[in-house]
């Protein structure tokens, strides 16, 4: 693989994993609760941002720690791994497509089990300060580790791939894209933005969110057991 | 006739528990959700009073009501004057 080939799909890697929406919906509950308690902007804004630095250091440590695990274990990447990641993709994919939202109900109501997530939503009310949020960031990332753990992991094996200067600048893009929708969300809101508008583009949006990301695993999981596993077999590669 | 005395019905977990109705529990969190989408503190509570005087006028002569009744009837009345904050007061609980 060349060094543009792995940061385009490490790019594409942490688009999806940015269309996943836990985190996302956990930073509306916590926001819209704190603005209804009258908590001021300036406090709002800063644990709004404290929240994405705490899904930021997740990621990272994510990443970092599958990156780590591999480099022990595989001192070059193996077919076989390969071959389990691109079947893993194109699962977790047809899972986004089915599973992501709950059927017959409003809202954005999420996969996670209801225990889960109401004792989610009970923590965001809670949270009121911004190490809180941090905590909570990092939580939301744990809570979704089914879905972004296929992209995180896919990350880690491209970042094996480079030299380690070019590693913190990959990882350092993938930790940027997927929290970008939280860049976005804490301008919108330290700019004095309506939650409602968040709230309703989301519910607006969420089958093609779902759809796009589902079918962006399934594809990059095609081209990856392509390139990576049918192609070097036919030219003779051993398993 | 009076509201007073109105039972409310709850569904958690599909089992049925029944509480009297509490204006300000429902004041509260209506001004909540008019704060949430940035109405001053004096407006966000005027619309809290005008939503519950809806609610408790609806609620004369019906001595049980289940909690999805009080949340349609907050939410028109609130539509009237924040579209944005009765949208966010209807689906709260849909976020996650």
């Amino acid at each position: 693989m060349t060094l543009a080939e792995i940061f385009i799909l490490l790019t594409a890697s942490a688009i999806i994993q940015a269309s996943f929406q836990l985190s996302v919906s956990m930073v509306t509950v916590m926001s819209g609760h704190a603005l209804g308690k009258k908590t001021s902007l300036t406090r709002l804004s800063r644990m709004v941002a404290a929240f994405t630095l705490g899904v930021m250091t997740m990621t990272a440590l994510c990443v970092s720690l599958f990156a780590l695990i591999l480099t022990n274990v595989f001192p070059e990447t193996p077919i076989l791994l390969w071959s389990i990641l691109s079947g893993l993709m194109v699962g977790i994919g047809l899972a986004v497509w089915f599973f992501y939202y709950r059927y017959r109900t409003s809202g954005t109501v999420l996969w996670i089990p209801r225990p889960l997530a109401t004792y989610l939503t009970k923590r965001s009310r809670a949270t009121s300060m911004a190490p809180e949020a941090f905590a909570l960031g990092t939580t939301s990332v744990v809570g979704e580790i089914v879905f972004n753990g296929v992209t995180s992991l896919f990350a880690a094996v491209l970042l094996t791939h480079l030299a380690p200067p070019q590693q913190l600048v990959g990882l350092l893009l993938y930790v940027v894209v997927a929290t970008l929708p939280l860049f976005l969300i804490v301008l919108h809101i330290s700019g004095g933005g309506s939650l409602a508008r968040i709230q309703r583009w989301r519910e607006r949006n969420k089958r093609f969110l779902q759809f796009a990301a589902g079918s962006a695993l399934i594809i990059l999981g095609v081209y990856v057991y392509v390139e990576t596993v049918l192609t070097p077999l036919a030219s003779g590669a051993q398993v | 006739m009076t509201h007073r005395g109105s039972v409310v019905i709850k569904l958690h977990d599909e089992i049925a528990q029944s509480e009297a109705f509490e204006a300000k529990r429902l004041a509260d969190s209506i001004e909540a959700a008019c704060l949430s989408v940035g109405l001053a503190h004096g407006l966000a509570e005027d619309t809290a009073k005008h939503a519950v005087k809806a609610v408790e006028l609806w609620l004369v002569d019906r001595p049980e009501v289940t909690s999805d009744d009080i949340r349609r009837i907050a939410t028109r009345a609130l539509t009237i004057v924040s579209p944005e904050a009765a949208y966010l007061y209807k689906h709260h609980h849909t976020m996650l």
